[in-house]
């Protein structure tokens, strides 16, 4: 059959079908966010415990640059397991802790530093020194905001060949602090500069490998990680390349990218217990908005934008992560159901060993 | 005013008909243009096309409902264009998505050449869509009848676009099945 006796054919379909599908609608408010709990102290002994496991799945342990905002989310947007499959979700929520920098020199305060530039490109895109900083460097917790190890260092400021230092100025530190290298130029963002006129900025940089994220939106990544408006606009497209999520999460392993859900139900199918991670940490610190962890050796990161990329780990390992958050984390099952048989699932929420972890 | 009274005017070849006609359905008809040729030059062109369309149809022609009959005639006008236009090339718009999406479910079915199996087609599809939970339904004609974006969809229907794709992906997955059990298949 040719695509268009499908759509001829859709040309004759019944006219209330036309004319309802064209009505308002009164729309059922969607599942009710769970609440992030507050976490026992305890949580971060196991946030540490995770970061000991998680080198092996998804970092290679070396520095990073600074977090990412929270976005919750919903597994059920990669499936939704039959109603009859007993599946079980494991819900970790809590806290983590990131490596923050900020530029403390009066002119440059407003700029803000975010991701690094690969190391191979800082002929193509380091420019001229333009002046001497310094920078305050440290580790934040996200909920309460205390800092630890908090240093002043000395930095300079360079050029991005073809931007205005008006707009952005990389930046290079000459002193260790946080989880900032050295080596990297990491970008930074006037973020009084007009915001419209970004979208040109990182053109030559991006537009080879990222052709499907709006280029905006990834010139605010790659400044500001997902700290400001401009990731809503990110957020909008399908899913994220696996290229991105390699280059949020410093990953270098064999990514099955899974923007739009087809074959996900297929690699999932068979497990029958699933952690979700709400925040997470890779080995190099860096925090990834969530992180489910399968049974049967995948784990799915959730990036930001709102796709996700589909590891296959080995149940090796995906074992060791439940073995270690069962013994000393508060776990809750969240039962989902799909009551109207619509694809939108309601999460019914129970805590089953509340016990265990006081 | 309301539709039985604008078709009385087109009875009566009153071109008050079309100007009523482009107050109450233009925008509409509009809508449904651009979202398949992605141009607003284009959809008002189109609009112009449909109503002349509307004016050379109706009589003998006795809609029932006026909505769907001046929606459906500039979706055909549309899609007529849209065929011209991208004859040599193809991208860029919803529709050349929709139609990807449609290549992919649309994959070893066996031909409807003739008239009557066209019509046998149309009232095979309408059965399925009846089928569907009303949502289901709405979202896959939102999509294939008017050819709205995923995210214009979830706007719609107040869903993330994910979920849109999720369930839009269901329902095509349904179709092909159905399509293999009413032998459409190879």
């Amino acid at each position: 059959m040719k695509t268009n006796d499908f759509f001829e054919a859709m040309n004759d379909i019944d006219a209330s079908l036309i004319e309802r599908a064209d009505n308002e609608v009164s729309v059922k408010k969607r599942r009710p966010m769970l609440k992030i709990a507050a976490i026992a102290a305890s949580f971060i002994l196991l946030i540490a415990g995770l970061a000991a496991v998680l080198p092996s799945l998804i970092g290679d342990g070396g520095e990073h640059t600074p977090g990412d905002a929270i976005v919750w989310d919903n597994v059920f947007d990669l499936f939704v397991p039959s109603k009859d499959s007993g599946f079980k979700i494991y819900e970790v929520t809590g806290l983590a802790e990131y490596s923050f920098s900020e530029i403390v020199s009066k002119k440059y305060e407003k700029y803000e530093i975010g991701n690094a530039f690969p190391l191979e490109k800082n002929d193509e895109f380091i420019g001229e020194k333009l002046d001497d900083i310094e920078a305050r460097n440290g580790w934040r917790w996200n909920i309460d905001g205390k800092e630890r190890d908090v240093v002043t260092v000395k930095a300079e400021l360079y050029e991005i060949k073809g931007v205005s230092p008006d707009a952005a100025v990389a930046v290079k530190y000459l002193e260790k602090g946080g989880s900032q290298t050295t080596e990297h130029f990491y970008a930074a963002v006037n973020t009084e500069y007009e915001c419209t006129t970004l979208s040109d900025i990182f053109d030559d940089l991006n537009a080879a490998v990222h052709m499907e994220i709006s280029k905006e939106a990834l010139a605010r990544e790659y400044a500001f990680g997902s700290n400001v408006g401009g990731i809503e606009k990110y957020r909008m497209n399908d899913g994220v390349p696996a290229d991105i999520c390699k280059l949020i999460l410093g990953l270098d392993a064999d990514a099955e990218p899974v923007g739009r859900y087809e074959g996900v139900d297929a690699k999932i199918h068979g497990c029958e217990n699933m952690l979700r991670f709400t925040f997470a940490m890779n080995s190099a610190g860096r925090m990834i908005n969530m992180l489910y962890v399968f049974d049967n050796g995948y784990i799915a990161i959730q990036g930001i934008g709102e796709g996700y990329t589909l590891f296959n780990v080995g149940v090796e390992n995906t074992d060791a992560v439940f073995e270690m958050l069962k013994d000393g984390s508060k776990l809750v099952t969240v039962i989902p159901t799909d009551p109207d048989g619509d694809g939108l699932v309601e999460e019914t929420t129970t805590v089953v060993n509340e016990a265990a972890n006081e | 005013m309301d539709d039985l009274k604008i078709i009385e005017l087109y009875f009566a070849r009153d071109e008050e008909a079309l100007h009523k006609s482009e107050e109450k359905y233009g925008k509409y008809c509009k809508a449904i243009a651009k979202n398949i040729l992605s141009s607003d030059e284009d959809a008002e062109e189109i609009f112009n096309d449909t109503l002349l369309g509307a004016w050379n149809s109706i009589p003998p022609e006795e809609p029932r409902s006026l909505k769907v009959y001046l929606g459906t005639l500039a979706r055909n006008i549309s899609f007529d264009r849209y065929r011209k236009m991208t004859a040599e090339k193809r991208g860029g718009c919803e529709v050349s998505l929709c139609i990807e999406e449609a290549e992919e479910f649309l994959a070893d079915t066996v031909s409807v050449a003739d008239e009557y199996e066209k019509r046998e087609f149309s009232k095979f599809l309408n059965g399925f869509l009846h089928s569907l939970p009303g949502r289901e339904c709405d979202i896959f004609v939102r999509r294939y009848f008017y050819c709205d974006s995923t995210a214009d969809i979830a706007k719609r229907f107040a869903l993330k676009e994910s979920n849109v794709l999720v369930i839009l992906s269901r329902t095509r997955k349904k179709l092909k099945n159905e399509l293999k059990k009413g032998g459409y298949t190879l």
